[in-house]
């Protein structure tokens, strides 16, 4: 097994075309999947069990099956059934970045409204009390109070929950599209030589999460300005 | 002379625990009534059910004239006239003094952001504290702290102070800085509930002292008779108790 | 030189066969590779790849004897002279042919394109050439790096291609309609795809692709080197079972086409 280094440094810029579509699925689907957590949050926290129900249901479903067996079954379950492909929906199904953005979001939604539920439970209990105590409404404690102090303590797990997005979005090139991983597979179909093209992909990667960590790491220390050093 | 607080026969449970017994209080404009009992009798439950954050089980309590009840816009408007200080100081820790001052007089009375800073500043400065406005609650001492919580409930501009156990949870050479803004407040004629074993605090400021055990009021009396003879065996032991420290 | 070696011996062997006493070649196969080399349920060999043995054995005199032989180990078998020949749809490359020689074709490697009936696709022009224009707007699906991939990259450089790690998923999209048209070998489509229901509104909408450079010559029978009067006796048998039609025969009794190499006919 010959091992060529230079290799790792020439296909490089090759794996570099699929960064577009890799930082596209993260940022998308982080963003659509955490409008959906604080929804299925809302409901869990609602305390009327017709809500709270499906919302278990959900993050059950979600947190206890692979990914990648969620996007098989949206990317080639959900088109098996004529009505669906007749929907209105198709156009949407019947493109692997959609179904591999709804896969990725729905999944995160479920680990971040757990996250987020984490940091809702962190908050201080006498501190939702001042609020009514002032005659803050439901609506004003939950916005002014419980959500930024809920932010700040989920944000270090929250953190990791995109950087596991970010490593899951390589599923992505098993329906097909060419982002990093795509790319990389492609290239190693090849020139059959896995090692070195992995590498290489394997050190973008490295570099992403170094930078998704350090920008959380920011924000941490920003919204944690108010607690006192030491 | 109109009550502005009143309990009729009030009970309250935990489940089957029975925390509240027939409690019966009815507190005057102005008057400054002292809460002191054993541990578990009850004490914050009571004043907590006087501004809802306890719901209570049977009975009747009124504030102001208005009842409380499931009413969520009836229990707000009560809140915006009860102001509370708790043990625990609960500043609002991502927010800065000023902040915490400024919320609910926005928020709540709509005020702007200005007219609001400058109330926040009138009652900083009356307890003492103007310079500390910008800082965040955890840079503060806990006297500090529980001075500024005081400040914010005054903000709202309430009729009534509740005040549990204000300078329990404070390191002994910052619980008279408390006890003075208190008793300043009380100089000043506000009505107030307070829950405090400060006996000498009580002698000084109280017009009726409320004895609590195993959720029942068991002895009402002016100060100077409650300390000098106190009706019931159960007063006298926790008075014995006390006035050993 | 080397030719005049090639003739001696082929007339040697030619003196040799003729009719004293019959000849036995061993054949290796996988004998589980169906369509083309199998048992049936009852215990006969049968298969594409069986008839051309046999079809060979009755040109050249010999009785046939099958060694069924896993494909891993089927190359060096051959070599450590556990059967003469391999009849088992190997295909004719070049590696291969530094260790082994292969008799000319009996069965195409080629590919098509297979697409939906009712898009009513015309990609080709008479003279069997891919219309560039015609491919603008459709997804194309092709394995990974597979020969056909290579072809497209080459000669369709403008394609919407889409890439598939299996033969399998690709299918799939066909049929789900997010490809318009895919590429695969005609026989496995033939076998997994358009026999069976879920290919019933499909077909293929291109002639056999089967330009040398990419797909190879086909496959043959392959032979230790140093035979030279045998592997002589079986292309002549095999250039006359093309001539009189048994190959085409052979094919169309697996499949509704054929997969010989000299006279290529669509489904249609
Ligand atoms: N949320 C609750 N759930 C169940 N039981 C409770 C709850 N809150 C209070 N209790 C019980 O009710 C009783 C009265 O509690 P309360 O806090 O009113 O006492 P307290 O007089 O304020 O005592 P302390 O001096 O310790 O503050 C206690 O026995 C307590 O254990
Ligand atoms: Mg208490």
């Amino acid at each position: 097994m010959s091992f060529d280094i230079s290799l790792i440094g020439s296909s490089l810029p090759r794996i570099l075309q699929g960064l577009g579509l890799t930082l596209n699925l993260l940022a998308v689907s982080t963003l659509l999947g955490l409008m959906l957590a604080v929804l299925i949050l809302l409901m869990r926290l609602s305390g009327r069990s017709w809500l709270v129900w499906p919302a278990k249901a959900y993050i059950y479903f979600f947190r206890g099956t692979p990914l990648l067996v969620q996007l098989f079954i949206i990317y080639y379950g959900l088109p098996q059934f004529g009505f669906v492909r007749q929907s209105v929906l198709w156009p949407l199904l019947r493109e692997p970045y959609w179904c591999s953005v709804i896969a990725l979001s729905l999944n995160t939604a479920a680990y971040v409204s757990e996250i987020l539920r984490g940091g809702v439970m962190g908050v201080d209990k006498g501190l939702t009390e001042a609020g009514k105590a002032l005659g803050l409404t439901r609506f004003q404690r939950a916005t002014r109070i419980t959500a930024p102090l809920a932010v700040r303590l989920a944000l270090p797990a929250y953190s990791n929950e995109i950087v596991s997005m970010l490593k899951s979005t390589a599923l992505a090139s098993t329906v097909t599209l060419m982002e990093m991983t795509g790319v990389a597979r492609t290239i190693v179909a090849n020139t059959f030589a896995p090692y070195e093209i992995f590498i290489a992909a394997t050190i973008i990667y490295l570099v992403l999460v170094w930078i998704i960590q350090t920008a959380f790491s920011m924000a941490e220390t920003y919204a944690n300005r108010h607690v006192r050093k030491g | 002379m109109t009550d502005i607080i009143v309990l009729e026969n009030v009970n309250k449970y935990y489940g089957t625990y029975q925390a509240l017994r027939d409690v019966n209080l009815s507190i005057a404009k102005g008057e400054k009534v002292v809460v002191c009992g054993p541990s578990g009798s009850g004490k914050s439950t009571m004043i907590r059910c006087i501004n809802r954050l306890e719901e209570h089980d049977s009975g009747r309590i009124s504030v102001n004239g208005l009842e409380l009840s499931d009413d969520e816009k009836k229990v707000e408007t009560i809140r915006r006239e009860v102001g509370m200080v708790f043990q625990s100081f609960n500043l609002f820790p991502h927010m800065t003094i000023l902040q915490n001052l400024t919320l609910a007089p926005r928020l709540v009375h709509g005020k702007s952001r200005p007219e609001a800073e400058e109330i926040a500043m009138k009652y900083l400065t009356r307890v003492r504290i103007p310079d500390q406005a910008n800082k965040y609650p955890s840079q503060l001492s806990g006297g500090q702290q529980q001075r500024v919580a005081i400040a914010r409930a005054l903000c709202m501009n309430p009729k009534v102070m509740l005040f549990d156990e204000p300078t329990s949870a404070l390191d002994p050479e910052m619980i008279s800085e408390v006890l003075d803004v208190m008793t300043d407040l009380a100089r000043e004629g506000m009505t107030m509930i307070c829950v405090t074993h400060e006996m000498g605090f009580a002698r000084s400021v109280a017009d009726r002292i409320v004895f609590m055990d195993n959720g029942e009021i068991i002895e009402t009396a002016v100060p100077l008779d409650f300390f000098a003879s106190p009706r019931t065996e159960r007063a006298k032991a926790f008075l014995g108790q006390i006035l050993a420290h | 030189m080397n030719f005049r070696v090639g003739l001696l011996s082929t007339v040697a062997a030619l003196l040799l066969a003729a009719p004293v006493h019959a000849e036995t070649l061993r054949v290796g196969m996988e004998c589980t590779y169906a369509p083309f080399n199998y048992r049936t349920p009852e215990g006969e060999m049968a298969g594409y790849d069986v008839d051309v043995a046999k079809g060979i054995a009755e040109r050249i005199g010999v009785e046939l004897n099958y060694v069924c032989q896993e494909w891993d180990g089927m190359l060096p078998s051959l070599l450590a002279n556990k059967f003469d020949l391999i009849v088992a749809s190997m295909s004719i490359t070049e590696e291969r042919q530094q260790k082994i020689d292969f008799s000319i074709p009996y069965r195409v490697s080629v590919g098509r394109i297979l697409g939906s009936k009712s898009a009513d696709l015309k990609l080709f022009d008479d003279e069997g050439k891919p219309i560039p224009e015609a491919f603008k707007g459709l997804r194309f699906g092709v394995e990974r790096a597979s020969t056909y991939a290579k072809w497209i990259e080459a000669t369709l450089p403008g394609a919407e291609v889409v890439y598939y790690d299996g033969n399998l998923s690709m299918l799939l999209d066909l049929q789900s309609s997010r490809l318009d048209i895919a590429i695969t070998n005609p026989m496995k489509a033939y076998l997994d795809f358009l026999s069976k229901e879920n290919g019933a509104g499909f077909e293929f909408v291109s002639p056999p692709i089967d330009e040398v450079e990419y797909f190879g010559p086909g496959v043959g029978v392959g032979l230790r080197k140093g035979n030279d009067a045998l592997l002589e006796r079986i292309n002549t048998a095999l250039a006359d079972m093309i001539k009189d039609g048994s190959l085409e025969e052979y094919s169309l009794k697996y499949f509704p086409f054929s997969i010989q190499p000299e006279n290529w006919k669509g489904v249609d």
